[in-house]
């Protein structure tokens, strides 16, 4: 039994203008806040976001469920075209270094209650951050994204995605005691 | 367990971000659907229609132009055929002199100072001399309907080939006066 999803696949391979509308109406938001996430500037994301588009409409006989949703597939396409675009616009640009923020062995606390403080000092310290561990930070904890669709998503695999959110998790921490 | 301060963090993060604009999906639609410019099926029509006109305005004038031609080698061939006919007759009974002069006088237009030659020289010089002073005389201006015609022709070397054909009636015609004034 075919699902929407197959049926709008099939239609896109058709090259049918109907089906562009609704891949742009049902998918557009989530690929255009991906790409938000990493560039900078409303013109620079419209563009990285048609690119994003383009390249999928040319790459649609390609796709295959079983590996991952189409939603998934889109946001693999809009992560790397948005970093593509950051490196070839600002390749100078430097981020806070791990190695300056002291030792891996910091230990934060799990189940920390609400604070309004350290919620505060964490968006400042998100914002320090390098555009692809903003995005992967944002997939896990805003998008509830799977750990293997976010492995998908980066080209990496689950346990090393885990690996880098603890890290990552860590280091704003740190960056917090920082500032 | 996630960490909830880091999760509402990212959270009034991510609102923060503006959200995509209502046209995009159009615009990228536009970009991705391929449809001929306006511009451009204009200028192929008036490129249609400038071509068509020239086509046609060349066949009409070319069909113009053939009756034009047709209808002045017509006056050409009725001018060659009624020039002869202008031309008296001359009779050997009456007096060749005085009939001479008639054709003389109807001589064209055409002003050269060509001399009929004559057979005998004495008889010649006198007829001779009233002849190239009757030829070296300003030319009696020919009927209007032969000016008209020689006007007319577009081709000069029909014209000429009538005047021609005059000279050389008019040249046996005087040696036919010679041969009877020898005679008598």
């Amino acid at each position: 039994m075919k699902t929407q999803t197959d049926n709008l696949i099939n239609d896109l391979r058709r090259q049918k203008p109907a089906a562009l509308g609704r891949l742009f109406a049902e998918h557009g938001p989530t690929v255009f806040r991906m790409v938000q996430r990493i560039v900078p500037g409303r013109e620079d994301a419209e563009e990285v976001y048609q690119d994003v588009f383009v390249k999928a409409l040319r790459a649609i006989e390609t796709f295959d469920p079983k590996k991952a949703t189409l939603s998934t597939w889109l946001c693999r396409i809009a992560f790397n075209e948005s970093l593509n675009f950051v490196r070839r616009r600002k390749p100078n640009l430097v981020y806070m270094d791990d190695s300056k923020l002291g030792s891996d062995s910091f230990e934060v606390q799990e189940d920390a209650p609400l604070d309004e403080e350290i919620i505060k000092q964490l968006e400042k310290a998100l914002s320090l951050l390098p555009p692809h561990e903003q995005a992967i930070i944002s997939m896990f904890y805003y998008e509830e994204r799977s750990l293997a669709d976010i492995a998908y998503v980066t080209g990496s695999i689950p346990s090393t995605v885990g690996s880098q959110l603890s890290r990552i998790r860590k280091k704003l921490y740190r960056i917090i005691k920082t500032l | 367990m996630k960490d909830i301060n880091l999760q509402e963090a990212v959270r009034r993060r991510e609102e923060q971000l503006p959200p995509m604009p209502s046209d995009l999906n159009e615009r990228l639609m536009n970009s991705l659907t391929p449809h001929p410019s306006p511009r451009r099926v204009e200028l192929k029509r008036l490129l249609l229609v400038a071509a068509s006109l020239v086509l046609v305005v060349g066949i009409g004038f070319k069909f113009l132009r053939l009756p034009k031609q047709t209808e002045t080698k017509v006056v050409q061939v009725v001018e060659r055929e009624e020039q002869p006919a202008k031309q008296p007759v001359v009779e050997p009974s009456q007096p060749v002199v005085a009939e001479a002069e008639e054709p003389l006088q109807q001589k064209p237009s055409w002003r050269s100072k060509s001399t009929v030659r004559k057979k005998n020289a004495n008889l010649s010089q006198s007829l001779s001399q009233e002849e190239e002073v009757a030829i070296e005389e300003p030319s009696v201006p020919a009927s209007e309907e032969t000016m008209e015609v020689f006007v007319e022709l577009p081709d000069p070397y029909l014209a000429l080939e009538a005047q021609v054909q005059d000279i050389r009636s008019r040249g046996e015609r005087f040696s036919q006066e010679v041969a009877l004034l020898m005679d008598h």
